[in-house]
């Protein structure tokens, strides 16, 4: 009887589809959209996208600074640079990107909320915020998103030579699709944690701590369930970021569901010269494929980094740093870099982000019995 | 004894009996008919929760310790208290009580994880009081989802068992699995954030808006620092998660006495009254006026034998068209003790029962 069950949902599910379907179709004669690539996830896969949005700037200048004049410029310096980096312009960028692919999943890293304020109280006039940005800009392009999943990171205020002080709040996070959110994509299980190791960095003020982790959900498409994962490990240090790998996979891949990892892993995954290559090794031998590697090699697949202000006028792209990662019965369907061509250059410019985006279709696992 | 004399002696008294049984049940009767007071699942009344799980430890040896013997020595002592006041039991008698009440949402505060391991980080779990929680309701057959989890503490210190104990503390708000599932209740833009002003504790507030049988709010859940640094948290709270033209329900381990603005150990008022000019009800003071209400604290071993709760800290409030509809303190009365004796937390939780009016003046 489950199944019978279950194939009532599917079929209830493939009818909003068909409507989904047919909407898009309206929509795209009457406002001729570029050519919907998107499947809407009736063909057995999962889509996926993950994406570093690029908080803007460097944060050299604060460990630099060695007197409090010294800091309020770098201070300073670092807010002009994110603003520069025209957040909401490159969010509306992104989002072209990612309507395009029409994934299921979105996991961001690096969605930045920007906020300054006056006095000694919390700065919470926000001047930009990527998270919020990127689900308005993909709304107006009829693709609602729904956040089920956010990590908080680095949250840092400082005086800035501006006059007023400069708040920086990093996040990771995970979209789902609206329209299937709870229909047919199911979610549970929600886990955010943060890793125990992390990198400190001494500043004037004194030590500045970079807090990663994971944000992972259980989905349930079609009678398939999987756990999905999205991180950013450590920019800095090799070592933190090899031990962070390891609790990733003692903690979020310790489990007998099949997993996707989709991240910023700040390995060179192209590169056994990389230092923290055996982070990755660790991950390929707890069973993982490379999803890219799998389908895709030789070609490079780089997806970072442009430079920091993003105005190189050539690409930069020289590492594959951004991975999608599976264990467990999927197959890759199509994998493909996002945000990386000329054309995705936005009106000032700029590239979207300093990394690529990796948009991938992986096949199901096919349901096991008793899997609902 | 002739029948009919039988029938004297007895029949009088069995009628009397048929008549009991009758009233009883007319009451029965009458009972189901009058509207019951705590139910959960009228579709009009949201039913939402707070408590405190209690990680096991006030921490104060650790924060004493200045070498590395005494860390060592305190953090052997922390990690055996913790274990002491067994975790996983006070989980089954709170699961007990949520299952029994059935609330819509509920934050959790201290949602710890106990994690060993012999090379940092430890990862081996000891006890994971959200998971514990979560399989506990499931098994009661009332199953919630976590929409939520706010990462806190996470701290990793030698022991001198020959591991690591690592402590992670969290907040979560949890939501009835079977009103996601169907449909009920719908949830979007979820925010979990720090307060800029924090302890080691990286105090903040998860946030979700609810669409609910027709009607939007805003649920929050908050733990405040137990340091000055709670009026700092409360004003950034106002001015993010509150700041909002939807209703809203903030339940907290406010660690702030509402009733007490002279309280030498909750010195946290001014925390409370930007709360409350922010136009916040407190909704157990609203509607109970002359009932303490004490939400803490039990003894940091949980064996005291006659509660010793002398505190309101933990808060339900609202703004909004909100109307109370009942406010309960749980886990706090000495029938709530699991079997060896232990209170199932430091904290009571405390249940509220709302009504919320449909702004369109409709249902």
């Amino acid at each position: 009887m489950p199944n019978s069950i279950d194939r009532t949902i599917i079929a209830l599910g493939d009818l909003g589809k068909a409507v989904a379907i047919a909407f898009l179709a309206l929509a795209a004669c009457i406002a001729a959209p570029p050519p919907a690539m998107a499947q809407d996830n009736s063909d057995g896969g999962i889509r996926l996208v993950t994406q570093n949005m690029y908080v803007g700037t460097s944060f050299a200048p604060l460990s630099a600074a060695q007197t409090p004049g010294q800091l309020l410029a770098a201070v300073a310096l670092i807010y002009n640079n994110i603003v520069a980096s025209k957040p909401a312009e490159r969010a509306a960028a992104m989002a072209r990107e990612i309507a395009q692919h029409r994934p299921d999943l979105v996991a961001l890293q690096e969605a930045t909320i920007l906020r300054t304020g006056t006095g000694v109280g919390p700065a919470t006039t926000v001047r930009s915020d990527f998270v919020q940005s990127l689900l308005d800009e993909l709304a107006g392009l009829g693709q609602r998103y729904s956040a089920v999943a956010i990590l908080p990171g680095l949250d840092a205020q400082a005086p800035s030579a501006l006059g007023f002080n400069v708040r920086i709040t990093n996040q990771d996070a995970i979209l789902v699709r609206s329209d299937l959110l709870g229909g047919a994509i199911k979610v549970s299980n929600l886990q955010i944690e943060q890793f125990g190791i992390k990198l400190s960095s001494p500043t004037l003020v004194g030590p500045l701590s970079d807090p990663r982790g994971w944000a992972a959900i259980d989905v349930n498409v079609r009678g398939s369930k999987f756990r999905f994962v999205t991180t950013h490990l450590d920019s800095v240090s090799p070592a933190i970021r090899i031990a962070q790998a390891g609790e990733l996979l003692r903690t979020a891949a310790n489990t007998s569901l099949p997993v996707i990892m989709a991240g910023d892993f700040n390995i060179g995954a192209h590169t056994s010269l990389d230092p923290s290559f055996p982070a990755y090794q660790a991950i390929i031998n707890a069973g993982f494929t490379d999803a890219w590697q799998s389908k895709r090699a030789p070609d490079p697949g780089f997806t970072c980094c442009q430079a920091e202000n993003l105005l190189n006028p050539t690409s930069l792209l020289n590492e594959r740093i951004d991975l999608v990662l599976f264990r467990g019965g999927f197959g890759v369907a199509d994998i493909s870099l996002i945000g990386n061509q000329q054309a995705d250059r936005t009106t000032s410019g700029l590239w979207p982000s300093d990394h690529a985006g990796v948009a991938a279709t992986l096949r199901l696992p096919s349901r096991q019995a008793g899997n609902q | 004894m002739s029948k009919s004399v039988m029938c004297e002696r007895y029949c009088a008294a069995i009628r009397r009996w048929r008549l009991l049984d009758v009233t009883a049940f007319l009451v029965l009767v009458l009972l189901s008919l009058a509207p019951a007071p705590v139910s959960a699942d009228d579709g009009h009344r949201l039913r939402v929760m707070t408590q405190n799980l209690y990680v096991g430890s006030f921490f104060q040896e650790l924060t004493a310790a200045k070498t590395p013997q005494e860390i060592i020595a305190a953090a052997t002592l922390t990690y055996q208290n913790i274990l002491a006041t067994r975790p996983a039991e006070r989980a089954v008698v709170i699961a007990d009580k949520i299952a029994d009440l059935r609330p819509d949402f509920v934050g959790l505060e201290q949602a710890a994880i106990l994690r060993t391991g012999t090379v940092a980080p430890a990862t081996t779990v000891t006890f994971d009081l959200l998971q514990s929680l979560l399989q506990q309701l499931a098994a009661r057959g009332v199953r919630y989802e976590a929409v939520a989890v706010k990462p806190g503490l996470d701290a990793e210190v030698p022991t001198a068992l020959g591991f690591n104990a690592r402590i992670t503390l969290r907040d979560a708000l949890i939501v009835r699995a079977d009103l996601l599932e169907q449909g009920q209740v719908k949830l979007s833009n979820l925010q979990i954030r720090q307060y800029i002003a924090a302890s080691v504790d990286t105090e903040g507030y998860s946030s979700i808006d609810v669409t609910w049988r027709g009607r939007q709010f805003r649920f929050v859940t908050t733990h405040f620092a137990l340091a000055s640094l709670a009026p700092a948290q409360a004003l950034e709270l106002v001015q993010t998660a509150a700041n909002t033209t939807l209703p809203v329900v903030l339940v907290c381990d406010c660690n702030a006495n509402p009733d007490n603005p002279a309280d030498p150990i909750f010195q946290n008022f001014a925390a409370y009254l930007l709360l409350k000019n922010a136009g916040f009800v407190d909704v157990f003071r609203t509607a109970r006026p002359n009932d303490p209400g004490f939400t803490f604290g039990q003894a940091e071993n949980l064996l005291n034998v006659t509660s010793t709760m002398s505190r309101r800290i933990d808060l339900v409030q609202f703004r909004g068209p909100f109307t109370i509809e009942d406010v309960q303190v749980v886990n706090a009365s000495p029938a709530d003790r699991e079997r060896l004796g232990l209170w199932p937390s430091d904290h009571a939780g405390v249940v509220a029962t709302l009504t919320l009016r449909s702004s369109a003046g409709t249902d």
